[in-house]
């Protein structure tokens, strides 16, 4: 099985930079029109996921 | 890469209300300010609902009608079992039109000699071997290059990397924020164009509430607020639709415009300075921990900033100590309100449908068809409290 990567729905995504502020390891980036996903960064905690207003983070 | 390619004796990024009006207040002054703006458009994307009390706009500054949506006169909070608490306040505040709020500002820093550049990302800080931070880096349509300055004001809003790069940790646990989702409407039915609508339900809001906050003509933003620390699984997004559905039934209007984003709670004064970095805003987490407003805490922190930007750079000779003016000021004029807030939020996280319904029928027999014309928040969440005490025991294990 592969192994699971923080996945970004760009469609869903609304830029509002809750995500960057509750990833502790720099793994989320908002640059003016898009967010950039660091995945060397990602631990995988969670956090994100739990914060974003509108299920465009997931882990699978 | 050039070192600058012009310097300056501050640089502000972020373009929101605590940018905007950092920038007039230095640039007034006649410093040499550069204000930076990741977006192309000012004001967009909006992640806000737009209201601000009376004295949080005038207080900050002298207030353009153009900038203003809505006057608001009546506040009514629902409570899950139909109990209202009406508010009746001739002089309660705004909804404002934040796009045009936020360009006014821009406009009047730039007529007083600030430069703007939109379109423009500050991707990190330059600092000299004594740890003083000496410009910032830029990015505009892949032009790299460094704005050398004296003072950084960072007014990034949630996001913030600004005040990460300067070395403050402002990590943002999930307990420690609100995740909110909000659209804009046409078509409101029912509208009173003077009164703000609040519903708090425990199924509707988990920690939160839901707003109707009117626009003019028949414009509202319709929006939820909810804390996933006790949402658990649940999304803003998909509750907000949950939520129209109750408040509007079938005849549910069409959505113009989608906005969402995060409400952090206050965390005290930690994130507000580091060497000569003055954070402000959503970027020290400067907000309102009951009601999540920070319209008015983003332009009394800018400003005082600015203010003291400008006596760091006029009489301190580069003092560094002089800087800690700016968290000093700001805590005595809001400290002690912010603080109780956040007890009353701790609080609030716990309160059951049954408390919502006690304390808002309670408050509201004291309220109701009375004008006031002066609310102490502060006094309110009192009266609360004294009509049930039991809800005091909830704040027993609350450390602050
Ligand atoms: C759904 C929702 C509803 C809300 N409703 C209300 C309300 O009714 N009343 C109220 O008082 N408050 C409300 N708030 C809170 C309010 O929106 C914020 O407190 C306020 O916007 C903070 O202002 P600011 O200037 O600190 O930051 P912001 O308004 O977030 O501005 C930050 C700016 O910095 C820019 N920026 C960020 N990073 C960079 C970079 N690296 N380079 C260049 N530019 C950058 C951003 O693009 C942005 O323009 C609400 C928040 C949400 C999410
Ligand atoms: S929290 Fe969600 S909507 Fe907001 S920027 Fe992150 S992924 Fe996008
Ligand atoms: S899962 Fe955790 S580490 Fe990965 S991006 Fe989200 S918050 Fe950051």
């Amino acid at each position: 099985m592969p192994a699971k990567e923080l996945q970004l729905d760009q469609a869903a995504c609304a830029e509002c930079g809750l995500c960057v502020a509750v990833c502790g390891y720099d793994a989320l980036v908002l640059h003016a029109t898009e967010l950039e996903v660091i995945q060397s960064e990602c631990v995988l905690c969670d956090a994100c996921v739990i914060a974003c207003p509108t299920e465009a983070l997931t882990i699978e | 890469m050039p070192v600058s390619d012009r310097d300056y004796d501050v640089v502000i990024v972020g373009a929101g209300p605590a940018g905007g009006l950092a920038a007039i207040t230095t640039a007034r002054a006649g410093l040499r300010t550069l204000l930076v703006e990741k977006h192309a458009v000012i004001g967009e994307p909006l992640c806000c609902a737009e209201g601000i009390s009376l004295c949080g706009l005038n207080d900050n500054i002298p207030v353009d009608r153009r900038w203003i949506d809505a006057d608001i006169e009546r506040c009514v909070l629902y409570s899950p079992g139909g109990r209202q608490l009406r508010l009746h306040h001739p002089d309660a505040g705004y909804v404002l039109s934040r796009r045009r709020f936020e360009q006014g500002l821009v406009d009047i820093a730039a007529a007083h000699g600030c430069d703007v550049v939109t379109n423009t990302e500050a991707t990190g800080l330059v600092a000299d071997d004594g740890g003083r931070f000496r410009g910032v880096r830029l990015q505009e349509n892949g032009r790299a290059y460094i704005a050398g300055c004296a003072v950084i004001i960072a007014a990034d809003g949630i996001e913030s990397m600004v005040a990460r790069w300067a070395g403050l940790d402002t990590l943002l646990p999930t307990d420690r924020l609100d995740s909110a989702a909000q659209f804009l409407f046409s078509g409101v039915p029912d509208l009173d164009p003077t009164r703000m609508e609040f519903y708090f339900d425990t199924e509707i809001a988990p920690g939160g509430y839901a707003w109707v906050f009117p626009k003019g003509e028949d414009l509202a933003n319709v929006g939820i607020a909810l804390a996933p620390a006790v949402a658990g699984s649940r999304k803003a997004m998909p509750m907000l639709r949950e939520f129209m559905k109750r408040r509007f039934g079938a005849a549910a209007p069409t959505p113009l415009k989608r906005t969402v984003g995060g409400i952090p709670e206050f965390c005290g004064r930690k994130f507000m300075l580091k060497q000569n970095v003055l954070v402000t805003g959503d970027a020290a987490r400067l907000l309102d921990s009951i009601t999540g407003a920070g319209i008015a805490n983003a332009l009394w922190s800018g400003r005082l900033a600015g203010e003291t930007a400008v006596e760091f750079l006029r009489d301190g000779r580069g003092d560094l100590s002089i800087l800690k003016r700016y968290p000093e000021r700001w805590m005595a004029a809001r400290g002690r309100q912010m603080r109780y807030f956040l007890w009353a939020r701790q609080i609030f996280l716990r309160m059951s449908n049954a408390d919502l319904d006690a304390v808002i029928a309670a408050t509201g027999a004291l309220y109701n068809d009375q004008t006031v014309t002066a609310i102490d928040p502060i006094d309110v969440i009192k009266k609360a409290l004294r009509a049930r005490p039991s809800l005091l025991r909830l704040a027993r294990h609350v450390v602050w």
